[in-house]
């Protein structure tokens, strides 16, 4: 039976990675005793899957994984005792006993919210602040180049960001919230879209310095925005 | 570390080094303490929380409700920046304390070439580096591992040493230390001082002198009064299945370099290879029991979740229940999903069975030690492992299914010849023979791993020239031209490294210039090779007139004073001559355990005896 949680990835772990986290995740499960699914072949591992990789340096209240067990635990004894072994900072929030055979995580998640503090170098004009921001989402290309061991790679990740709007304001700091696409072709990393508006507009932003939360991981159809513990296909 | 602040950490590389809050970390409230002790390892987080002597340390310490251990580990080179920068000090990970406000700072003698880490540390932590500058409300500096048996080098620096195993001891210490606190911290640093000098197994520097010779050799080292021993004698601990082992050890978030259970199956070796300081030191073998080894397993399981269990210790194949020890872990934990690895093996106690027995749930590769090349080399260094013993041992593994190898030698030995670096290839290439002959295929991966040998104190060897930077590339380069074969990875370690090893290694407290200088000149984790200045070193030596090798290729006289002959390990200094001697002959001497006791002096000398619990081999 597969058991599919939401759990949060708060301070005290912020800079972990996500295969940290998996493995963490993954001996809490051992800890836990609850009768794991195993792979077969050379190297038995665990069958577990998650939604989105969480970047180093990112908290999230909304992540996922699918657990598959074998034979019989009532989710919530289950629960319990996986709950007894989290380390801290990792906490379990819902979870939901999934009968039929699921639709991967990582296929049906498609949008991802997250919220940016960033603090200002100087004193700023919010209105003008805003219309920056009107500017940089009026463009139709936006242009990032990623730096991999293999090379770089330049996209254009305008299209990735749905929605980017200031929601709270202080002369010390702006409060962002974003929300980016998740495609099978890859989705855009907060930091990127705040380095890039860094580059193009001059708005005094210290994006080293920006803290960054995932606040929503979901599944986008039909104009509804749904939970992953709600789809099943 | 809890002072650092985000800004930094998201600057810095693999910044989950220093946050610590891992599964198992012990976080106390200070309120109730009396006595807190950073264990502080002079390398990075992945190296350091591998290392088992601290996890023990940390187990022992934290168990005293008036005590707290922290952990400190040497910040990396972007992190040091960002300290530097920011004018932040080095701290600990549990509550961010500087070093300089913990009572006791104690850094682990693990590898000479981790020194410079230890002054770094010191520096960062704002801790004043010379002993001597030390005041009343610094922390007291102390040192333990397996490099105090020669401790120096580094004797300006430290307040004093612990000698051998310190589970009792450190114990001891921090009592010592809250006894002198709320007596109101009577007659200072000095009186503290005296105090830990009447503990067994400490050994305070500034309590003795050094005496040179004209030709720079010593004359001898000497206690200043009569409370303070002539020569202090290593602890050791008589029955470990009655001394407390971490059953519930930290879980790193971050992948360390021992990433799995480690399981301390026994202490000491007595097959007596003769360039092994290990073997030497850790005397007389003391074995838990299967028992208590399994009883171990469980806790440690359940407590952290890991799925492989490392059975460690100097020599494992050679544990005397190691058959009966493998079957009933892999009866209770197989169906666990958690399986079993052997550090290197012995190539004379292999056999397919323990190798599939082993490696049930999981296959890794396989490493053997044959250290040397010709027979006649190896009788020379006491590795009684002949030829066969190896045919043997990898035929049984090819056929058991393995196809990757590893093979352990080194190269600049005592009577080594041209014909015994040769004798290396040739058994490379008799190995690949076996593979084609047992499988038909050409599939193999065999790795070929060559150390320049360091002769070592309380060694055999400790008085025998080490071999010139020269020298041994040379030797490393005949190599690479005899092991070009695809299927041969051949590895090999920097010339330039082993030499300054050697130097430290064998040194004496002169060098706490030159060290210190070194560390002036900007070097630190030198035991990476991009961090690695060679030329620094050779400056550092010459702005204090010392030679590097007058301690490393001088042979020293039999009757020299050794810097390290007032450190005590039991073994007789008979013994090292006898063995010394035997080894030019190209004699062997047996193993004490199954053949006769060859007088080593342990036993008696340290009240101690070999705790064997002798089934089946």
């Amino acid at each position: 039976m597969k058991l599919r949680m939401q759990f949060t990835k708060e301070e005290p772990v912020r800079y972990i990675s996500h295969l940290d986290l998996a493995r963490a995740f993954e001996r809490a499960l051992r800890r836990a005793k609850l009768p794991l699914a195993m792979s077969e072949g050379f190297n038995p591992h665990i069958k577990v899957a998650y939604a989105s990789a969480l970047s180093v340096g990112v908290t999230s209240e909304c992540e996922y994984i699918d657990i598959e067990l074998c034979g019989s635990m009532p989710g919530e004894l289950a629960i319990a005792a996986l709950r007894e072994q989290m380390p801290v900072g990792l906490s379990i929030v819902r979870n939901q006993i999934m009968n039929e055979n699921p639709a991967a995580l990582m296929k049906v998640v498609n949008m991802a919210d997250y919220t940016m503090e960033v603090p200002l170098s100087r004193q700023v004009d919010r209105m003008w602040f805003q219309d920056q921001v009107e500017l940089f989402l009026a463009a139709p290309e936006i242009m990032f180049t990623r730096s991999s061991p293999k090379g770089n790679r330049t996209l254009n990740i305008r299209p990735l960001i749905q929605e980017l709007r200031v929601i709270q304001w202080s002369t010390a700091q702006v409060k962002f919230a974003l929300r980016v696409h998740i495609t099978d072709k890859g989705s855009v990393k907060p930091l990127e879209v705040l380095s890039t508006l860094v580059q193009r507009h001059d708005v005094s932003l210290q994006e080293d310095k920006a803290i960054i939360h995932r606040t929503g991981l979901w599944v986008f159809r039909n104009n509804n925005t749904l939970s992953p513990l709600d789809v099943i296909k | 570390m809890a002072a650092l602040n985000q800004e930094i950490l998201s600057r810095v590389a693999k910044p989950a080094r220093y946050t610590g809050n891992e599964w198992n970390m012990i976080k106390k409230d200070h309120g109730q303490v009396k006595c807190r002790v950073a264990l502080a390892f002079p390398d990075i987080y992945e190296v350091g929380q591998s290392n088992l002597g601290y996890r023990i340390l940390y187990h022992i310490l934290n168990k005293a409700a008036d005590i707290v251990a922290e952990r400190a580990y040497a910040p990396w080179v972007d992190m040091e920046e960002e300290l530097r920068r920011h004018e932040v000090a080095l701290t600990t990970l549990e509550s961010g304390i500087p070093l300089k406000d913990m009572d006791i700072v104690g850094f682990n003698m693990q590898y000479e070439m981790s020194y410079t880490n230890i002054l770094n540390m010191m520096d960062l932590g704002k801790i004043p580096i010379w002993a001597g500058e030390r005041g009343q409300d610094d922390p007291l500096v102390i040192a333990g591992g397996p490099a105090v048996y020669n401790p120096e080098p580094l004797a300006e620096f430290i307040d004093f040493f612990i000698i051998g195993e310190a589970e009792e001891v450190f114990m001891e210490v921090a009592r010592a230390f809250i006894r002198w606190k709320e007596e109101g911290k009577p007659g200072g640093r000095r009186e503290i001082l005296r105090r830990m000098a009447g503990l067994r197994g400490i050994y305070v520097p500034v309590f003795y002198d050094v005496i040179y010779n004209t030709d720079g050799t010593i004359a001898a080292i000497v206690p200043q009064n009569e409370d303070v021993s002539r020569r202090v004698h290593k602890r050791v601990i008589k029955d470990l299945d009655n001394i407390d082992y971490p059953t519930r050890p930290i879980v790193p978030f971050i992948e360390i370099v021992h990433d799995r259970i480690m399981l301390e199956i026994f202490r000491g070796c007595t097959r007596g290879c003769r360039f092994c300081q290990a073997g030497m030191i850790y005397r007389p073998v003391r074995e838990r029991s299967v028992d208590k080894l399994k009883q171990l397993v469980q806790e440690m399981i359940d407590n952290t979740g890991y799925h492989e269990i490392s059975l460690t210790s100097l020599s494992s194949s050679d544990y005397s229940c190691l058959r009966q020890l493998i079957t009933i872990l892999n009866e209770t934990f197989a169906h666990q999903g958690v399986s079993i690895s052997l550090p290197s093996l012995r190539i004379d106690s292999f056999s397919i069975k323990l190798a599939e027995e082993v490696q049930k749930v999981r296959k890794s590769g396989l490493t053997f030690a044959p250290e040397a090349g010709t027979q006649r080399m190896r009788n020379v260094i006491n590795k009684g492992v002949t030829e066969e013993n190896l045919a043997g041992a990898v035929k049984a593994a090819f056929e058991a299914g393995w196809s990757a190898v590893k093979l352990y030698f080194m190269i600049g030995l005592p009577t080594e010849g041209e014909e015994d670096v040769r004798g290396i290839a040739d058994l490379a290439y008799k190995v690949l023979d076996i593979y084609s002959q047992v499988t038909r295929k050409r599939n193999v991966r065999l790795t070929i791993s060559v150390s320049s040998f360091v002769p070592k104190p309380h060694t055999p060897f400790q008085w025998v020239g080490q071999n010139s930077i020269a020298q041994i590339e040379e030797k490393q380069k005949l190599l690479v031209g005899l092991l070009r074969d695809r299927r041969i990875a051949f590895n090999w370690h920097d010339a330039k490294l082993s030499y300054l090893e050697g130097v430290f290694a064998r040194g004496d407290r002169r060098l706490s210039k030159v060290l210190h200088r070194a560390w002036e000149l900007g070097c630190k984790f030198d035991g990476w090779s991009e961090h690695f200045h060679f030329d620094r070193w050779m400056q550092a030596f010459a702005d204090n007139g010392l030679e590097p090798a007058f301690y490393t290729e001088r042979e020293r006289q039999p009757k020299e004073f050794l810097p390290w002959d007032h450190i005590g390990t039991g073994v007789t200094t008979d013994f090292l001559r006898r063995e010394h001697d035997a080894a030019l002959a190209g004699q062997f001497t047996a193993d004490c355990r199954r053949g006769s006791c060859s007088a080593c002096g342990v036993c008696p000398d340290l009240g101690v005896r070999v705790v064997d619990w002798g089934k089946e081999v």
